[in-house]
């Protein structure tokens, strides 16, 4: 079989703690496939670097099918990379950058996501804004039938369009204010228009937006760069979807009660 | 007032200050072109609008004291989501790229902080009339000593209003003052660059209020981001008309408030 090989300088951001100072090291690729992911190729560097007896570049990743939202990275300083299909860094081609060229790989940078170490950093800021409030607190029991709780099909579209999101923090690193409203818009839209998320829905986007404000993410300033790298395609809708129903709540809250 | 407090210290509440005074500033900068476009009619059309303006008194200084607190209340509000984000993001990425984004919108505080010098110098130039060099035909003696407001520039109306019972007997002679103020290259030239910055300043916030307040959706999505495009360029091109329009010799000095 025909095998097309590519090569490639790496300027890697390199930090061995949250509190070390990281710097750009740069490592040849060499005899990349074409049909490699970003994350393969890695995987090919990180084999020379210990085979030499250095340490590996870590970065994160585990279903590698562009559906879990563990992977991440800034490549060539997008989100996910270059990748105009809306996809994750693991679906993520080789082919697609030109041979010979130098990549710039970084973290996704914000305040709220700490450097672990070298591409890895910590999302728990996101699940910490959904234990304020991205659930339902319903017993749910045995499976109710289906169709016995009536959602119009524009609805169920919305909620599911939003429920797509994968937590993977892109809109996080690709908004130039490292704002995460794109995130915590999808979650809170996506209980919002079903009728199972009616009783908490004030709560739950004054606590969320809360969380959200704590953790010290940007504001949204409707750059829209969260919308062009999502992997899950959500749209900016989902931003006023919560702006608008942030505002109906606070009302509420200040004078009949949430 | 412990809930306004907490909303107004939320990042969507500073949005939503920021887009609730942006939209009344999109109000006060249309009025005020509408009502400068009357510069290309008969010079006592805007002499007339300048002095009913005079004429207002106490309610002159509401709406010009209102404004400022409009003014103030937005930059400090984007002052402060401005400083949050670049906490949020302290060390940026070594080679940025952008695909949604524009330059008018990465731009919206350096024009905006710009603007405020625009604002401050035009306050100075035709509110005070403090800006030196310049000696305005501003003031010209109908009658003197007597009330003649009802024969201001020869005409008691303005867009069919009567102009009001002010005991005045003298009338700006505005469209000079602004023939004037605009003859000078380099003034006109600062106005029109300033202008441009309000154009990409707005071609961003027209269309960014409308999200902030929860009312876009795709399907709206094109039509906002062209008709905020449009309605920046237009207020460009209404305001730049003005200087142009002097510097090309295209409007003169009357030397007179009125006609005859």
């Amino acid at each position: 079989m025909h095998r097309k090989t590519m090569n490639f300088t790496l300027r890697v951001w390199r930090q061995k703690s949250a509190n070390a100072a990281g710097r750009f090291v740069d490592y040849p690729a060499r005899n990349i496939p074409d049909e490699a992911s970003f994350l393969e190729m890695l995987d090919i560097v990180n084999e020379e670097l210990e085979a030499r007896g250095e340490e590996p570049i870590a970065f994160d990743h585990d279903c590698r099918e562009g559906i879990c939202g563990m992977c991440s990275l800034v490549i060539n300083g997008l989100a996910h990379g270059p990748n105009g299909s809306h996809a994750t860094t693991c679906q993520l081609y080789m082919r697609l950058f030109d041979d010979g060229s130098t990549i710039y790989v970084e973290p996704f940078r914000a305040t709220p996501f700490p450097i672990i170490k070298d591409l890895v950093v910590h999302r728990a800021a996101l699940d910490r804004i959904q234990q304020a409030g991205g659930f339902i607190s319903n017993r749910t029991g045995s499976a109710v039938d289906a169709n016995a709780n009536p959602v119009s099909k524009r609805d169920a579209d919305g909620a599911m369009d939003a429920a797509a999101c994968i937590g993977c923090g892109a809109c996080v690193a690709a908004c130039p204010n490292a704002s995460a409203m794109l995130f915590v818009g999808a979650k809170v839209t996506h209980f919002a228009r079903l009728p199972q998320g009616q009783p908490e829905r004030d709560r739950r986007v004054l606590a969320m937006v809360g969380q959200m404000d704590k953790e010290g993410f940007g504001n949204c300033s409707n750059h829209y760069e969260c919308e062009a790298v999502c992997p899950a395609e959500i749209k900016v809708d989902v931003i006023a979807h919560l702006n608008r129903d942030f505002d109906i709540a606070k009302l509420k809250s200040a004078t009949v009660g949430v | 007032m412990n809930a306004l407090l907490s909303y107004c210290r939320s990042s969507i509440g500073k949005k939503t200050i920021v887009a609730v005074t942006g939209l009344l500033l999109i109000l006060f900068v249309t009025g005020h072109l509408v009502g400068n476009l009357q510069f290309f009619l008969p010079p006592e059309w805007i002499n007339a609008y300048g002095h009913k303006l005079q004429s207002l008194g106490a309610l002159l200084w509401v709406i010009r004291l209102g404004l400022l607190a409009v003014v103030g209340t937005h930059i400090l509000a984007t002052i402060s989501l401005t400083l949050q984000n670049r906490k949020a993001r302290p060390q940026g990425y070594a080679v940025p790229a952008y695909r949604a984004s524009t330059a008018a919108s990465r731009t919206m505080i350096v024009s905006g902080l710009i603007l405020v010098c625009f604002i401050v110098f035009h306050l100075l130039h035709f509110t005070v009339r403090v800006v030196p060099g310049h000696t305005y035909n501003e003031e010209i003696h109908l009658v003197d000593g007597t009330v003649v407001n009802h024969e201001i520039g020869g005409f008691t109306k303005h867009w069919g209003i009567p102009l009001g019972d002010v005991p005045a007997h003298t009338v700006h002679n505005v469209h000079d003052m602004m023939v004037a103020g605009f003859q000078r290259w380099y003034i006109s030239a600062f106005y029109i660059v300033g202008m441009f910055l309000l154009c990409m300043h707005l071609s961003h916030g027209a269309a960014s209020f409308v999200q902030t307040f929860g009312l876009r959706s795709r399907q709206i999505e094109k039509g906002l981001t062209i008709g905020s495009r449009l309605f920046a360029w237009a207020i460009f091109l209404g305001y730049s008309s003005i200087p142009a329009s002097v510097l090309l010799g295209l409007v003169k000095a009357t030397g007179s408030t009125c006609c005859k």
